[in-house]
């Protein structure tokens, strides 16, 4: 099967990242890391807010490079999965009573406690999903974690909002099958 | 779990998205029948169909949307002294509730802060001075703020209790341009009182704006307003996240702020230039499918003009030109207060506004008022005015080719002087009056200085090209026919006085000054390596206004006055790059002059010959020059589009085009090959980004950063570059590595550093600088720091477009001294020595491994490249150089490949139209 390769396909982390990806991977975790000392109490974690942040430092600092809006949302996008994620997972460190619980983490904690959706489960699950179907496991971190609409993800993919649509619905059942699956196994 | 394959997964993908096509009842059988003979991709498929159903709700809103925080209080509750009712709404900055306060029996709104927002006390402090003080201002655009309290370390806010809703839900049907046009008063009206308070709202959208029964217009939320005297503004990094960007809502930000740069009154300005925007075009002035997109569009996009019809709105053009200048890109170019734009708004609503609530003071406000209005109704006019007609333009010139100037004639014709289709000039005229044809006018090899208002013509008969442009002998001859009576030698800039008196700019030993009348020193300019240009004599004859370019080479300047009566000159102008052309409006009060604030976004300019502000006419997104303003107002305008290539030229003789963007212009060549380059096109936000490649066509070029660069190190891994100076600041250096590493910034030290050139070692450099108050000399100058060391006495000539010449071992660098010739100097010990028997205007370019040199003359007509062994002094013919010359304006900058076996030259060509405009105002 031939997948289209989106932009920030190959995004997985700083190691492996585009520049591009790498220093707003940075700055993500700078925002992150001073509002976990509690130094910007006035920020809760709200996602929109973290990556405009990062945006707008980065962009005032290397106007040139962001032209590709697309590669930066698919980029963004992604990270946000992979920030909020980590935040889910500190928090359930916390609550068992290791580490740290840092003062915005709670807040983030409500956010990543989102109505039935266990962040840490879904991660899992779009990993399996990756495996199977990249451009899928794509659209569900561009729509759900990067908030872009059909329209908007079928121009980021360069595919049509038909084909995103079609992916979207059959990637949600078989996230929603992963998820279910493991709620039944923890019972 | 399954092992689905990718191959597997694709099947099943394409039956459940066939079965998804067709009725749920019939789905079931569609998948049995699809999967016949295949029990595990039937159950798999049908398996997703029983999800797809329950699935209906999942992951359905992004992460972000589902994050809203549960109601803290229920109702019944208390929270101090007051009862909550019902909740009323919740925000990204917390809760609002509808309370009772059982002390004054009424009902009032509590805005519940987000718990974590009380851990900070400083900034809690901050919030309910700020919010007191916006609260307590009492206007009635302003949301009242009654109280503010705590519990359980969670602020909140007691405001007055408002029915309606915000201008957000108001704006779901559309609103009539006068409604919008009395909202946005309202909001001007409450912005203005808190601005005159200090207090800037950063945050003005429609979410908190209210419309209260009634029609009256509140602003809530002034405590994202940050008191500008308040410590945080000082905290040194906490501005950033202090500058309130993030939490602004992008479509709305002003473009300051989406910089992340502080935000001032005048932002609040902007911000209710998109709202007003919105209220009447029904969207946004600038948007974009993301916020990326939106803040992009903020940053550079105009916005699309409103209608021009509006029902009830006697002046749409005004309108339209009241919110553009709300919605300037710079700050200091919207109104200058809110209250300017509520008395604006109110004239344009075309009603008296309902009278403010009087108070104690009003006597005397009263007062106070009337001047202020006063003040404001000459603004108003102009605004008015300025709004009232939209140019048109008619284009003058129609072939392909360089315009060096047009001017009217004495009957409002216009006369040029192009070079069409190759180098030489010609004189040509346009009737705007008749058919627009081009009529060739003779004279050959003419170029236009100025028409009288007898229509004599002064000419310039071109002899040689200087970095002050062409200089030639300066002629007069009448528009028809008739010969050239020559005037004057060394002339780079003329124009006619009302009386037929020639004022002149004369070039001599490369230093410009004026002569008025001719023979008669009127004005030197005080730095002797500036130019001038863009002279004329004002309307009446008492006065001549120039651009004033303080340093060679670099069009950058200001505008001058000399009065005449009393010689005294002045300096009437900012600072811009890319001045080119100036011209006295018809009534003498001041010029008008094409320049660039930055990169290439031209724009005409209005100076009063008193000073003051510069206005902005109009802007264009080309090379313009200022021609002239004719007595009914027409304007002359030529726009021009530049391109500036890069051609690598190899020991063989073949060509190569190494162009990157639009103005790539060569700067240094590395021993290895590496290109050092420059580019100030339309790709490049700052005046000069520096960039560095290989000298094979397909090697693609890395950027290095912002600045002009000058020189690249010998194992290329470091460039040295002027960095962007703040206007009138002396250009300072700094180091671009190529690679990984961290640039560095050298303190000019009030030493305008314009070259340099790397010492074989790669630890020190020579640079050409002028230090304060002295003519230019070459310094040497480590890269770790310490005071620069003078090797060369003052009196250096050295141009921004030419490297710094240093011989292979490091020793010795030569350079051109004041008289035009060439002299070394050592870099250490030893003593200086002239060039023997070589003549003036040769620059050099490279000292090569053979001890020869290469050079230029920048002056010849027929560009080549000599070698010169420096012993003897008797240069040679060595290579020509060729480019197309169709609007070939120069070749320069020129660098030669330290073997001596190869050079890049960077022709630029410059292919313009001239436009006759009328409307400008």
């Amino acid at each position: 099967m031939v997948t289209p390769r989106g932009p920030g396909a190959e995004v997985r982390g700083p190691a492996e990242a585009s520049e591009l990806a790498a220093l707003l991977y940075r700055e993500l975790r700078r925002v992150a890391a001073a509002c976990m000392r509690g130094e910007r109490p006035n920020h809760t974690l709200q996602p929109t807010a973290l990556v405009n942040e990062a945006y707008l430092r980065l962009a005032a600092q290397h106007q040139a490079a962001w032209g590709d809006r697309v590669q930066f949302l698919s980029v963004a996008a992604h990270l946000m999965r992979e920030i909020l994620v980590d935040y889910a997972r500190t928090r359930n460190r916390a609550k068992r009573g290791g580490g740290i619980a840092p003062v915005c983490v709670e807040d983030a904690g409500e956010l990543a406690a989102a109505p039935d959706v266990n962040l840490i489960e879904l991660d899992e699950a779009l990993d399996a999903l990756e495996r199977v179907d990249r451009q899928q496991r794509q659209i569900v971190e561009l729509r759900y974690f990067g908030g872009l609409s059909i329209e908007e993800t079928a121009h980021a993919l360069g595919v049509s909002p038909a084909t995103v649509k079609r992916d979207w619905r059959v990637a949600r059942a078989w996230l929603h099958r992963e998820l279910s699956r493991n709620a039944v196994h923890q019972s | 779990m399954p092992s689905t394959s990718p191959e597997r997964h694709h099947r099943v993908k394409a039956i459940l998205e066939a079965a998804l096509e067709i009725p749920p009842a019939e789905q079931a059988a569609f998948v049995e029948t699809a999967c016949e003979g295949d029990p595990d991709l039937k159950a798999e498929a049908l398996s997703l169909l029983k999800h797809d159903r329950e699935a209906a709700y999942f992951l359905a809103e992004p992460v972000m949307e589902t994050a809203h925080p549960p109601f803290r209080l229920g109702s019944g509750s208390r929270l101090g002294p007051y009862e909550i009712v019902e909740p009323l709404g919740a925000g990204a900055m917390g809760e609002v509730y509808r309370a009772h306060d059982p002390r004054f029996g009424r009902d009032v709104a509590i805005k519940l802060l987000p718990a974590a927002f009380g851990n900070d006390e400083a900034r809690l402090a901050r919030f309910e001075r700020e919010a007191r003080a916006a609260g307590s201002l009492n206007h009635p655009n302003v949301l009242t703020i009654h109280d503010f309290g705590r519990e359980d370390g969670a602020p909140y806010l007691v405001s007055e209790l408002l029915r309606g809703e915000t201008l957000r839900e108001r704006l779901k049907e559309p609103l009539s341009a006068i409604l919008a046009v009395a909202y946005a008063q309202q909001i001007a009206r409450g912005l203005g009182a808190a601005h005159a308070l200090g207090i800037v709202h950063r945050d003005l959208k429609p979410e908190n704006i209210f419309v209260a029964r009634g029609g009256v217009v509140k602003i809530l939320d002034f405590g994202l307003a940050r008191l500008p005297d308040s410590p945080s503004a000082q905290e040194a990094g906490a501005h950033r996240t202090e500058a309130g960007a993030v939490l602004g809502s992008p479509g709305y930000l002003s473009p300051e702020q989406v910089r992340a740069e502080p935000a001032g009154p005048a932002s609040d300005i902007f911000s209710l230039g998109v709202v007003l925007y919105e209220m009447l075009a029904g969207k946004r002035p600038f948007t974009g499918a993301t916020w990326v997109e939106e803040m992009n569009a903020t940053l550079r996009q105009e916005a699309p003009p409103l209608p021009v019809e509006m029902p009830g709105i006697a002046d749409p053009a005004a309108l339209n030109g009241a919110v553009q200048r709300c919605l300037a890109k710079q700050p200091n170019e919207r109104f200058e207060s809110a209250r300017d734009l509520a008395f604006l708004l109110e004239s344009l609503a075309g009603r008296a506004a309902p009278k403010q609530p009087g108070r104690g003071l009003r006597a005397t406000l009263l007062g106070v008022a009337a001047i202020a209005l006063l003040a404001v109704a000459g603004l108003l006019a102009l605004s008015l005015q300025r709004a009232a007609a939209p140019p048109s333009y008619r284009r003058v010139t129609f072939r392909r080719g360089t315009v060096s100037a047009a001017r009217f004639t004495s009957g409002g014709e216009v006369v040029y002087s192009a070079a069409w289709d190759g180098p030489e000039w010609g004189l040509y005229e346009t009737r705007t009056s008749g058919s627009f044809a081009a009529t060739p006018l003779g004279r050959p090899n003419a170029m236009l200085f100025a028409v009288s208002r007898e229509d004599k013509l002064a000419l310039c008969i071109p002899e040689r090209q200087t970095q002050h442009g062409v200089v030639g002998a300066l002629a007069e001859a009448p528009l028809s026919e008739g010969g050239e009576l020559k005037r004057a030698e060394d002339v780079s800039a003329a124009d006619w006085s009302p009386d037929g008196k020639l004022a002149a700019v004369r070039v001599t030993q490369g230093q410009s000054r004026i002569e008025y009348p001719i023979g008669a020193v009127l004005y030197k300019p005080p730095s002797a390596s500036g130019y001038i240009d863009g002279l004329r004599v004002s309307p009446n004859g008492d006065a001549i206004a120039f651009l004033e370019h303080p340093i060679s080479d670099d069009s950058a300047g200001w505008v001058t006055v000399v009065n005449l009566s009393d010689k005294s000159a002045r300096r009437v102008s900012g600072r811009y790059n890319s001045m080119r052309g100036l011209a006295w409006t018809p009534d003498g009060k001041g010029v008008w002059f094409a320049a660039a604030r930055q990169g290439t976004n031209m724009a005409i300019w209005a100076a009063n010959r008193s000073g003051g502000l510069d206005r902005r006419v109009a802007s264009f997104p080309f090379y313009a020059s200022m021609e002239d303003i004719y007595k009914d107002g027409r304007v002359l305008i030529s726009f021009h589009s530049l391109a500036a290539s890069m051609i690598r030229v190899s020991e063989d003789g073949m060509a190569t085009d190494l162009s990157w963007q639009d103005q790539s212009q060569v700067r240094d060549i590395s021993p290895d090959g590496s290109i050092l380059f420059s580019e100030s096109g339309d790709a490049t936000r700052q005046d000069y980004e520096a960039y560095l490649r290989g000298a094979d066509r397909l090697s693609p070029a890395t950027r290095l950063g912002v600045g002009l660069p000058l020189a690249l190190s010998r194992d290329g891994r470091w460039a040295i570059a002027n960095p962007a100076s703040p206007a009138g600041a002396p250009a300072a250096l700094s180091l671009l590595p190529a690679g990984p590493g961290e640039s560095r910034q050298f303190a000019a030290d009030g030493i305008d550093h314009l070259g340099a050139a790397w010492l074989p070692d790669g630890k020190s450099f020579v640079f050409a600088g002028i230090a304060d108050g002295k003519s230019m000399s070459y310094y040497a100058q480590s890269i770790e720091g310490g005071p620069p060391r003078e090797i060369t006495p003052a009196g250096i000539r050295h141009e921004r477009r030419s490297p710094i010449v240093v011989s292979p071992d490091g020793r010795s660098v030569a350079a051109v001294t004041n008289d035009g010739r060439i002299a070394i100097f050592p870099t250490a010990e030893g003593k200086p020595r002239t060039v023997p028997n070589l003549k003036p205007g040769f620059t050099p370019l490279q000292w090569c491994p053979d001890g020869q040199l290469v050079m230029h003359r920048y002056d010849e007509p027929q560009p080549r490249l000599w070698k010169l062994d420096p012993r003897t002094g008797a240069p040679q013919p060595w290579r020509d150089l060729a480019a197309n010359p169709v609007g070939l304006l120069d070749l320069t900058p020129i660098r030669v490949s330290p073997d001596c076996k190869s050079y890049i030259y960077s022709p630029v060509n410059v292919l313009s139209k001239t436009y006759a405009v009328t409307g400008l105002r």
